[in-house]
């Protein structure tokens, strides 16, 4: 039997892993993770082998799949005993424990590599289950995000093209299964707005730092029909109004004005049912999200003025003032910083060129 | 000239009284009277124009009066083309007399004929004064941007309309804009003058609120604009109270606003105001140790946003947005007074966090400026005890 132990260094981005046979074994053995090596036992030495890996070489793990080489199938039962955090990321049990360990802030685990790999994992997992592989994927283009510069190298495109490959499924699927603002709509659970909200919201950024608008403006468009669903996912207001905004905004880029002005229009709107949804007395953090969506409203407001979209004689008065400028810093994280980054210089460019009278 | 032949001691036949009279109305068509704040804001410089004298009004003294002071009182001539237009002035008005007199409308006489009003007013300062109808000043009331951009043309035409408009919701309007124009001095060099107007507006504005109580308590259809200046006079009251060191009339006058909440989705206008008044109410109990009033009214101003956006007109005035951002702000520091309080009670999730401060900047503006002032010693000593630094 061969413990492994997986020693994260977050500073670092490095993993230690050491193995350690219970005893010395007749021939060298590799231990793989996805392929990738994680220890070299070599044959007669019972001692502990430490190999340490950076972050960046455990990046593409999804499966979680443990093997020995030489002959790459999985260790027997009691042949490998792994051991540590990161092992369990690799191998969440169930929908309930991986939001726990992966999703939830007070609960997740603290290192960034391991909720990538939770939720990558996860994604590959739960096959069965859209909405935890929406929310996985939701988490994982999170981190991504983070990362995202002007420079991105190869193989952080393709985590990202896989990211939206398998984003595009679960979006259609969400599409098919969140009804329209009807009388009467099946009620739905409250994951099923949260997740695909939340997806769309973030897929929509990495298509956008990918330059590819009118795919951002497709996803944008699901937060904007969710609206009415607000009651049901009250976290996901803030996302909604911003998706108003954003369809809005890049409808108007990419020339179809019409759409554009319904979406600012129904984001100033949305404030209505999002307020009218909570309950303000809950946490002090509630008012402070819908004094955001206001401010996101506002930007509709704006936006739709600054872009011309408002008939002439459609009553809307007085004229905006100096004050009421047109820009992304409004929108919430990690949007401003995005645009600091110079990631979107073709939507920040239109937006400039309408901030002002 | 026989006796029978002067016209001074012939009697008027009704035709010749009739006819002066119709003369008389043409003249008062024809008058413009103008009026200019004057470079410092202490006179205002009339002139009145006579476009037309007819010859049969020759030798009458016309005066021209504002409530019951004389202005001047002058000989006419009649008007020919070689004279032209006939112009007075100028006359200097103080502006403690305009004040007094905001809201009479000046009146031409002469002996024998009615009072009339001049055609015109003219000039910023008389367009200010003259009264408009209650409807358009609560029109313009309501715009923070329609107001006068002078601020002594504003107190003029308030005071104006306070005198009167019979209407509560424009005498509560007129009264808040009265005070906020006070409020809106530098609080730090608040004169004597200042102190002396600010207890008028308190003295008139006890009265106003309770009238206003009177007329909206068990009210089951209040009139939503009677709703909207009792909440804003009741909020701006308090504040002038507290320019005063009052606290115990502060309170009074934001819980009077205060009370109001539950007619909030009939004027939404009125969000800003309202919330401020429940902030500021729950404060002064919190401090005085009323710790269930305090939860009750504090716990009314978060929840006053829900109606605040639900009833507003969000699409064709991005104030009303701006207003609402405001007013969510101050129904954040609400839930934080609530917090410094210990009045929260514990749920299965947290509600807030310990380190969160209270925000002097998200309250209405006039409170920080009034603490920076040391017009409350008392208030900015129990903030300082929850965590405010004074200012």
């Amino acid at each position: 039997m061969i413990r492994l132990l997986a020693q994260l260094d977050d500073s670092a981005r490095e993993v230690r892993f050491t193995a350690t046979p219970d005893q010395a074994l007749p021939a060298p053995v590799e231990v793989t993770l996805d392929g990738v090596v994680l220890a070299r036992i070599p044959a007669g030495d019972p001692g502990a082998q430490t190999l340490v890996l950076p972050f960046e070489a455990l990046r593409d793990i999804s499966r979680g799949e443990l093997a020995f080489r030489p002959g790459g199938a999985p260790p027997p039962p009691g042949a490998l005993r792994p051991e540590g955090e990161f092992f369990e990321a690799l191998a969440l049990p169930d929908a309930a424990t991986f939001f726990q360990k992966v999703q939830l802030n007070h609960s997740r685990y603290a290192s960034p590599l391991l909720l990538e790999l939770g939720a990558r994992c996860a994604h590959e997992r739960f096959t069965h289950d859209p909405l935890t592989r929406a929310a996985a994927l939701a988490i994982l283009a999170h981190r991504h995000i983070e990362r995202l510069s002007t420079q991105r190298a190869p193989a952080e495109e393709a985590r990202i093209a896989w990211l939206l490959e398998r984003a595009r499924p679960l979006m259609a699927e969400a599409w098919r299964r969140l009804p329209a603002h009807v009388p009467d709509p099946p009620r739905l659970p409250w994951q099923e707005v949260r997740w695909s909200v939340s997806l769309a919201t973030v897929a929509g950024l990495l298509h956008m730092a990918g330059g590819d608008y009118a795919a951002a403006r497709e996803m944008y468009a699901l937060p904007r029909h969710c609206l009415h669903h607000a009651a049901l996912s009250k976290v996901s207001a803030l996302n909604m109004v911003s998706g108003c905004f954003l369809h809005g905004v890049l409808s108007h880029m990419l020339g179809d004005p019409d759409a554009a002005r319904a979406s600012l229009e129904a984001g100033i709107e949305g404030v209505k049912p999002v307020v009218q949804a909570q309950d303000l007395m809950a946490n002090i953090w509630v008012i402070g999200d819908q004094v955001n969506v206001m401010r996101i409203a506002r930007q509709c407001f704006i936006a739709r003025s600054r872009l011309g979209l408002v008939p002439p004689g459609a009553g809307v008065e007085p004229p905006l003032g100096a004050a009421a400028v047109l820009t992304l810093d409004e929108l919430a994280a990690p949007m401003p910083a995005m645009v600091r980054k110079g990631l979107l210089p073709r939507l920040q460019e239109h937006i400039l060129r309408h901030s002002r009278p | 000239m026989t006796e029978a032949a002067s016209p001074a001691q012939v009697a008027p036949t009704s035709d010749a009284i009739s006819g002066h009279i119709s003369d008389w109305a043409r003249l008062a068509a024809g008058a413009c009277l103008s009026g200019e704040l004057e470079a410092g804001g202490r006179h205002i410089t009339l002139f009145l124009d006579l476009s037309i004298v007819p010859p049969a009004l020759a030798g009458r003294r016309l005066q021209l009066r504002l409530g019951e002071t004389g202005l001047m009182a002058v000989p006419l001539r009649p008007s020919t083309a070689q004279l032209g237009p006939a112009q007075f002035g100028p006359l200097r008005l103080t502006l403690a007399d305009a004040l007094r007199h905001a809201g009479s409308p000046p009146r031409l006489l002469a002996e024998g004929l009615p009072p009339l009003p001049p055609g015109r007013l003219a000039g910023a300062a008389l367009q200010a004064m003259a009264v408009a109808d209650e409807a358009s000043f609560l029109a313009r009331a309501a715009r923070r941007d329609g107001r006068e951009a002078d601020p002594l043309l504003a107190v003029l035409g308030a005071r104006a309309a306070y005198r009167a408009l019979p209407g509560f919701a424009a005498r509560a309007a007129a009264l808040t804009l009265l005070a906020e124009l006070l409020l809106a001095r530098d609080l730090a060099r608040l004169t004597a003058d200042d102190h002396a107007e600010a207890r008028w507006l308190r003295a008139e504005g006890r009265v106003l609120l309770a009238e206003g109580r009177a007329l909206l308590d068990d009210n089951t259809a209040p009139e939503p604009l009677a709703l909207r200046w009792m909440m804003a006079l009741g909020a701006a009251c308090g504040m002038l109270c507290l320019c005063q060191d009052d606290m115990t009339e502060a309170r009074a006058c934001f819980g009077a606003a205060a009370a109001q909440a539950s007619g909030l989705h009939l004027a939404p206008e009125a969000a800003l105001d309202l919330v401020h008044a429940c902030l500021m109410e729950g404060v002064l109990l919190g401090l005085e140790g009323e710790a269930e009033a305090a939860r009750q009214v504090l716990e009314r101003g978060v929840r006053a946003l829900q109606p605040s956006v639900t009833a507003r007109n969000l699409m064709t005035d991005i104030a009303a947005l701006d207003e609402l951002i405001a007013a969510g702000r101050m129904a954040r520091q609400c839930f934080v007074a609530l917090a410094k309080f210990g009045l929260l009670t514990a749920r299965a999730t947290p509600r807030y966090h310990e380190g969160t401060p209270f925000e002097l900047r998200h309250f209405a503006p006039s409170v920080p400026r009034l603490l920076a002032a040391g017009l409350c010693p008392r208030l900015a000593d129990g903030l300082a005890s929850l965590g405010i630094a004074r200012p």
